[in-house]
């Protein structure tokens, strides 16, 4: 910590200004995951731990009880956080706090897979016509702190479309082979590595690039979702894959094809941009309050060069 | 095909090699990105910039993977000799 001029003038009223008052609040979430997987586990293992703590309580207790012990347990604490640094330390522990509270509750990624056919259908139109969203609203719906599935909102990201996507863009590619008289069953395999490929760069660039523009207290988009926007772009290539069999003027091609990526980046930018920075859980307040406004402009501007000029380039490459 | 996962793996690879060979004293303290010039941040600065980002992750790359990263360049190295 360093000098804060503040903190004997207004530390021992409510302290507004105080940086030191704010630590317990951030604290405190951070603290909460790491017990709860624990708490759970205690009481799914409970025959097997009663078994382990009998032996340890029997062997005389916790090991470090030696003042020895311990004056070397807290050397070595020490010098391994010197030696890792503490800022890389504290953000492992979080790391790892977050890891384990995400595969307690990993049975959220089936939420993202409760579709119903109209969802199916409103979302493809507005993928291909973003311009005309009818109800001009991009945000998803929040219902008691947690987002509505997507079967009950459109703006909600999905799994079902991507994969579903995948799929068929990888069978028409090949199909399109097929019709050319060159269809070899190796490049099914071919074709999804480099697919695979493609999209797993893509959302390495967007993760970057989101990691590091936002403050990592303020909660974003999981990478799950994100793997749902990265995704959604096979509904355009797909559309461009069968639009080389129809005949058409060649110019009239190439233009159907820019404009159907030209609107996929619209709905990308829009739909990522929207649901960005807005969700908050209890502390709305504060998360408002620290979202800068500059945060905001260079997300903007991370996300114009992301969704219009890679995802352009990307598309061609792929198409 | 020219691109697909395996060359992905290699990019990955090469770009991970290439943030973990950075040296601390001659080149990063030199352009502002070492860890240890850090300031911890005074009362009303921004604790989370960009810049602090990119030091933590070299700092973080550097740490961790760079014993990994020695046994995977080797592996690589091997199969790239036999059968590459």
């Amino acid at each position: 910590m360093s000098y804060n001029p503040y903190a004997y003038t207004t530390g021992e009223q409510n302290g507004v200004n105080d940086r030191f008052a704010h630590t317990p609040q951030h604290q405190q979430p951070m603290q909460m995951p790491r017990n709860t997987p624990m708490n759970s586990q205690a009481n799914v293992n409970a025959n097997m731990n009663a078994n382990v703590n009998a032996n340890t309580n029997g062997a005389g207790g916790f090991p470090f009880q030696d003042t020895r012990g311990s004056m070397a347990f807290q050397l070595g604490q020490s010098a391994f956080s010197n030696f890792i640094g503490q800022d890389n330390f504290n953000q492992f522990q979080e790391t790892v706090n977050k890891a384990t509270a995400n595969a307690a509750g990993s049975q959220q990624i089936s939420t993202y897979f409760q579709v119903s056919t109209r969802y199916v259908f409103n979302k493809l139109k507005l993928i291909l016509v973003p311009f005309i969203n009818g109800t001009k609203n991009w945000q998803r719906i929040m219902d008691s702190g947690n987002f509505l599935p997507p079967r009950d909102d459109v703006n909600s990201p999905d799994m079902y479309m991507p994969i579903m996507g995948l799929v068929t863009y990888i069978l028409i590619w090949n199909t399109q082979k097929g019709l050319q008289g060159s269809f070899n069953p190796e490049d099914l395999y071919y074709k999804l590595s480099s697919t695979l490929g493609f999209v797993g760069l893509d959302l390495l660039i967007l993760k970057l690039g989101l990691y590091l523009l936002i403050d990592s207290k303020i909660p974003s988009f999981s990478l799950v979702e994100l793997l749902c926007y990265v995704g959604y772009k096979f509904v355009p290539l797909i559309l461009a894959q069968l639009l080389t069999n129809v005949t058409m003027p060649f110019n009239l091609t190439i233009l159907i094809k820019f404009y159907l990526f030209i609107a996929f980046g619209v709905f990308l930018l829009r739909s990522v941009k929207f649901n960005l920075l807005g969700r908050s859980g209890a502390g709305e307040d504060d998360i408002h309050v620290s979202v800068s406004k500059t945060t905001v402009k260079k997300c903007n501007y991370f996300l114009f060069v992301y969704g219009f000029i890679w995802q352009n380039v990307l598309m061609w490459l792929m198409g | 095909m020219i691109f697909g996962l395996g060359r992905l793996f290699y990019v990955i690879l090469l770009l991970i090699n290439a943030v973990a060979v950075l040296s601390e004293e001659r080149f990063l303290r030199r352009i502002g990105l070492g860890r240890s010039n850090d300031e911890t941040p005074v009362f009303g600065q921004d604790q989370n910039t960009t810049k602090s980002k990119v030091v933590q992750l070299i700092g973080a790359v550097q740490t961790l993977l760079r014993i990994p990263l020695i046994g995977i360049n080797v592996l690589v190295i091997i199969y790239e000799l036999l059968l590459g």
